[in-house]
């Protein structure tokens, strides 16, 4: 039976229920773009309720937003961003099977992600200092009107976000492992590329998050 | 860069003749690293103007430099320009429905005042009903064929 010729040419990181490589890479990647869009929509919902919030309390989130710190977010931006170029550059590196590369560049990412999350954790234990907090947890003193609706929203947009680049981390530390076993080269390396998409999603929501929350006067 | 502007045109062309499944487009190290320096540059303008005391023009100048920002992430570290049309279809669509989403509920923000909540009324039919009123007094009528046509329209009632 020639199904038993075929079964030998297919390379052993292709699914049985694929009929080339590159179907089963397109196929991948296409549910990726369909999981992104689901999670743009998700994040959406929460721009959504900061516009809402601001249009109906346009003063508090003025007075609000100058108790962010701007050094602080715009330093988190510039490492995001240089997170997302050595991700590019880790993609690159699987393309042209430069497996050193790959793995110092997902090192670099990884590193990134982390110094993402230090800076994140000493900006919110200021806010929690000050009892900057959501809701009826808000003990704050110094901001006219109704400063704990623009720090709810604060805290679950960053929080949501900053549970993105932890699950980030996780994705890129699998695919660390995953390359220094070898698993990736030029003929496959369809994870690195999807964790990619991954990793500039989270950056894209930054780039939004960061002059909304921290820079909008 | 033009050697860039090479490998850009032909990658486009592989997109096109769609003879591109399981080939890779590797991009020139010059195109990312000039995609990483606009975005920095970028970045340090948002935070400029933001200090530059736009007023109402600070949110859609700052959006618009990060919508900016976004495409050349989605565009080239997302490799969407070169990839599958598919993809950009479904990121498209998205963005579509986002816009609806916030179209729809913009549209309900700003109307919500002209709602008279004990009337459960148009506050802006109630002003045109004053204002034709207010002619109607000015253009010389009697207050008692005035009053007449009050009764009526609460007999009708």
């Amino acid at each position: 039976m020639s199904t038993t010729a075929e079964h030998a040419e297919h390379p052993k990181f292709l699914a049985h229920h694929f009929y080339t490589p590159g179907q089963q890479a397109d196929s991948a990647k296409l549910g990726m773009w369909l999981f992104l869009g689901q999670e743009l929509l998700f994040f959406s919902g929460l721009f959504l309720a900061y516009a809402t919030y601001r249009f109906f309390y346009p003063d508090t989130f003025l007075e609000a937003h100058h108790h962010l710190s701007v050094p602080m977010g715009g330093f988190n931006t510039v490492v995001l961003i240089t997170s997302s170029l050595t991700m590019a550059l880790a993609v690159r590196a699987a393309q042209t099977s430069n497996q050193k590369k790959l793995i110092w560049n997902l090192v670099a990412t990884i590193a990134f992600a982390c110094v993402f999350l230090v800076v994140k954790y000493f900006e919110y234990s200021a806010k929690f200092h000050h009892g900057f907090l959501p809701g009826k947890f808000y003990t704050g003193h110094g901001i006219e009107g109704l400063p704990h609706l623009f720090f709810g929203i604060y805290f679950v947009m960053t929080g949501l976000h900053g549970l993105h680049v932890i699950a980030g981390i996780g994705v890129l530390i699998w695919i660390l492992m995953r390359s220094k076993r070898g698993d990736f080269s030029a003929e496959y390396f369809t994870p690195v590329e999807n964790v990619g998409l991954y990793w500039h999603l989270v950056d894209l929501i930054w780039i939004f998050l960061f002059p909304l929350l921290y820079l909008v006067k | 860069m033009s050697q860039a502007a090479a490998d850009t045109m032909d990658n486009t062309h592989a997109a096109e003749h769609g003879g591109h499944h399981g080939e890779h487009h590797v991009l020139p190290y010059t195109v990312y690293f000039a995609v990483y320096g606009s975005l920095l540059v970028l970045t340090g303008i948002t935070v400029l103007v933001s200090f530059a005391g736009l007023g109402k023009w600070s949110i859609p100048v700052a959006m618009a430099v990060a919508v900016v920002k976004a495409s050349l992430v989605v565009g080239y570290f997302m490799h969407l320009k070169y990839d599958d049309r598919l993809n950009s279809l479904i990121l498209v669509v998205t963005l579509l429905f986002i816009l609806i989403f916030f179209a729809m509920t913009f549209s309900d923000m700003r109307t919500r005042g002209m709602i008279d909540p004990v009337e459960d009324n148009m506050v802006l039919r109630n002003e045109q009903a004053a204002e034709k009123a207010a002619a109607a007094e000015a253009s010389g009528e009697s207050s008692e064929k005035g009053e007449e046509a009050h009764h009526e329209g609460a007999a009708e009632h």
